[in-house]
């Protein structure tokens, strides 16, 4: 049992509560609110002067399933896919793919994230293809791979714009176009349809391993997480979604404020970012008043470093930077944690200092926003996961 | 008929026999203890202060699969081009008089199980063998096939480029849902008086995984490799082994809870690639958590005339001298599930045994006779 006492709280889901007491038992959030009995039996840890908040949550990255820089983890963009002797699809649809087996839960990546307050992020599949794989939500922290693990899977992933059309053109294959694009995406949900009436009507007819996945889209138990960073294929992506009445977020979405209303009116959220660099020519018109403009037209938005594009560390900047570009400070702090959390389907595990929740929380000397505040405790489910203090490497402690 | 007296038995079986003496006729051990009576026109071998162990076994490795020094005109253990290849037979690749075979003998080793190579995802069936004997690779085998190699492994074989664990684990699944899939058609056929249909022979070795007839080899390396086969097989029912296991020091418990047979190593390696966590403390880690293994040089990655000194490392670091010698006699041979032949000095079993001038572990003993079937296959030249 914990208490954390004294602390300004950052509920997310309520009103700031200053000298707040969080109480935690058995990995849960068991209490939230001013002037709590403190059980006898709790550890007391005092957050006097300290601001406590839910831990950050992920919406889009690549943590563990992709190694930036070494080049010896996996890939789903370069994994050629296709099932032999399924054949369903072209090398650029590859839904089968899940990360959950891509996922090495002792990357070095997750440890940086988990020091810097991310608690729990969707990790997945690159953009290099048109349908590229199953991503999974996962803890930053855990006993073991099953333990840490939350939804798998969590979404299918899939990519418009200029990714897949370098990927394969360059290979001299298709997509080597947006139409080449547009066209894939379509054929791949037309196959998983007939497949879909056919297993309806016949249930002896084999599993497909490939269309599985699409179909689960199909029916509306896995959502479409679409890369599409152009006004363009923002569009494309939209197309689909009304075609076919699947349920889809925006992925990256650099463009999205101006097609705002495009997007409302079809309840469709962002998940924003990475806005830090401009590594593309589809991120030409990436801003970081973005956030605010989507905000205020009324749209579902989170925030995104798209780890490792970004480090992951840098996702409280990216919001902080996003706040003073126009996003209010309660969107801002929602968009790293419950709105997050909701657009990726875990709000009633993780997201905001709530009875019943895990007890993911932060202890930080500053308010979150404030460029210069810092994590200084992460709890995962009650067990504290990171200090500042004791994990400090060798050469971080004075005398080295 | 021969017979070796005043020896140092180490039996793997029933402990250390000091001045023992070993009986052996037609290929076959038939008598051990302290007084043998010498038949007559017996020969008679003096072993005083020798030592004398099972044949060593190397539980997994490429010696005349993978010719060494000859390039890619001797390299038999990938076929490249194909990433589903259960149809594949090591056997078909052995080159019977390759100079790793000579190798193997003057390290001990009588027995290897060869397995085809890591770049393909399902690379093909391995072949048990002995390392001498003959010049035709029909005569040496002991089983064939063994275990179907299977490569779980992302990333690192450079003669694939770069591979990703969840495009290899998709295909590993297809193909066992294939024969799945096939189980049930010829069941129905079976159930309805028609003929059962024929798997082929692309598909049949997947049929008999399914059916546990051949057991998966699985190259695993990091952490999530091994939980990735653990899960996989709870899945799928299929019999596993796990083979390299370089990281297993993260996952003790599992290892300890799934009860699958391992063969663990190579540890003597420099750190390049997938290696990079390779410890030559990992098998005393899992032997202290009560895990029995074997010890593995999966040749050419060590040579295979250095399985006992692998042996004799994981000895210093934490494996015990006991447990040390029967990872790559003993338990290799109950993994292969040839311990009622091969393994260890007992009576009914083969005659493959290694006369050492001292300590098997100790590093100026010399390999000074081995006899396979009872026959001298190796005698050190001084």
């Amino acid at each position: 049992m914990l208490a954390i006492i004294n602390g300004t709280l950052v509920t997310v889901s309520g009103p700031i509560i200053p000298n707040g007491t969080v109480i935690v038992d058995q990995g849960k959030i068991v209490a939230v609110g001013k002037n709590l009995p403190i059980p006898a039996k709790a550890e007391v840890v005092d957050a006097t002067g300290k601001f406590v908040m839910p831990g950050i949550v992920e919406a889009h990255c690549h943590l563990g399933v992709m190694d930036f820089g070494v080049g010896e983890e996996d890939n789903h963009m370069d994994a050629d896919g296709a099932l032999a002797g399924a054949g369903s699809f072209g090398p650029a649809v590859t839904p089968e793919l899940m990360s959950y087996y891509a996922f090495n839960p002792r990357h070095i990546q997750l440890k940086q994230a988990l020091a810097a307050g991310v608690t729990t992020i969707l990790t997945r599949p690159g953009s290099g293809k048109i349908i590229s794989g199953m991503g999974i939500i996962t803890k930053t922290y855990g006993k073991s791979r099953k333990d840490m693990v939350m939804m798998n899977p969590a979404e299918v992933k899939m990519a418009l714009g200029e990714n897949p059309k370098r990927n394969f053109g360059s290979k001299k294959q298709s997509p080597s176009t947006r139409m080449g694009s547009g066209a894939i995406l379509r054929d791949a949900f037309l196959k998983a349809k007939s497949y879909m009436a056919k297993r309806e009507k016949d249930p002896e007819t084999p599993i497909n391993y490939q269309m599985e996945p699409l179909v689960k889209v199909l029916k509306g138990e896995l959502k479409a997480r679409i890369h599409a960073h152009r006004a363009d294929d923002i569009m494309m992506a939209l197309r689909a979604a009304d075609e076919f009445g699947f349920q889809m977020s925006i992925e990256h979405a650099s463009e999205a404020h101006i097609i705002a209303e495009e997007v409302r009116k079809r309840n469709i959220p962002c998940v924003l970012g990475p806005s830090m660099t401009r590594t593309k020519v589809e991120t030409t018109r990436k801003d970081f008043a973005a956030a605010g403009i989507l905000e205020k037209a009324g749209i579902k938005v989170c925030i995104t470093t798209d780890a490792g594009v970004v480090p992951q560390e840098y996702l409280r900047t990216c919001v902080a930077l996003s706040h003073r570009a126009g996003m209010s400070e309660d969107g801002a702090i929602r968009a790293m944690t419950l709105t997050s959390a909701e657009i990726i389907g875990v709000e009633n595990r993780v997201g905001s200092l709530d009875v019943g929740k895990d007890a993911d929380v932060l202890i930080l000397d500053g308010h979150p926003l404030e460029l210069l505040s810092q994590v200084e405790k992460v709890y995962v489910s009650g067990v504290l996961a990171f200090d500042i203090e004791r994990d400090k490497e060798p050469w971080e402690k004075e005398g080295v | 008929m021969l017979l070796i007296k005043n020896a140092r038995l180490f039996t793997m079986t029933q402990g250390i026999l000091e001045k023992a003496s070993l009986l052996i006729e037609d290929g076959k051990i038939t008598a051990i203890g302290e007084k043998i009576k010498t038949p007559k026109g017996c020969t008679v071998l003096d072993a005083e202060g020798k030592t004398v162990t099972p044949g060593l076994i190397e539980a997994c490795g490429r010696p005349g699969l993978h010719e060494e020094t000859v390039g890619a005109i001797g390299a038999d253990e990938d076929e490249t081009t194909e990433k589903i290849g259960a149809y594949l037979k090591a056997l078909d690749g052995i080159l019977p008089n390759d100079v790793s075979f000579q190798d193997a003998l003057e390290g001990g080793v009588t027995t290897v199980n060869v397995c085809p190579g890591t770049s393909a995802i399902i690379a093909g069936q391995s072949a048990v063998i002995h390392t001498a004997g003959s010049n035709i690779i029909d005569r040496m085998v002991l089983k064939e096939p063994f275990g179907l190699f299977v490569n779980l492994v992302g990333g690192g074989n450079p003669r694939q480029g770069f591979r990703d664990r969840s495009d290899m684990v998709a295909k590993l699944v297809n193909e066992l849902q294939k024969a799945k899939d096939f189980i049930a058609k010829r069941e129905k056929a079976l159930k309805e008086g028609k003929d059962a249909p024929e798997a082929g022979y692309r598909l049949a070795p997947m049929v008999d995984v399914i059916e546990g007839k051949l057991p998966l080899i699985m190259q695993v390396v990091y952490l999530h490799d091994i939980q990735n086969a653990l899960e996989l097989a709870e899945e799928w029912g299929f019999r596993l082994i796990l083979q390299r296991v370089s990281e297993g020091y993260f996952c003790v418990e599992n290892l300890v809870k799934a009860k699958v047979p391992l063969m663990v190593g190579p540890i003597l390696m420099n750190r390049r690639g997938l290696f990079q966590t390779t410890s030559h403390k990992t098998p005393g880690v899992l032997s202290k958590a009560g895990l029995q293994f074997a010890l593995s040089t999966e040749h050419p990655n060590t040579g295979i005339d250095h399985l006992v000194t692998t042996a004799a490392i994981a000895n210093r670091e934490g494996m015990s001298e006991e447990e040390a010698l029967k990872a790559i006699t003993l338990y290799p041979a109950q993994i292969l599930g040839l311990d009622d032949q091969i393994g260890s000095l007992e009576v009914g079993k083969r005659a493959d045994l290694v006369l050492w001038s001292g300590h098997p572990f100790e590093t100026l003993t010399k390999v000074e006779t081995v006899l396979i079937d009872g026959v001298s296959v190796y005698e050190r030249r001084s």
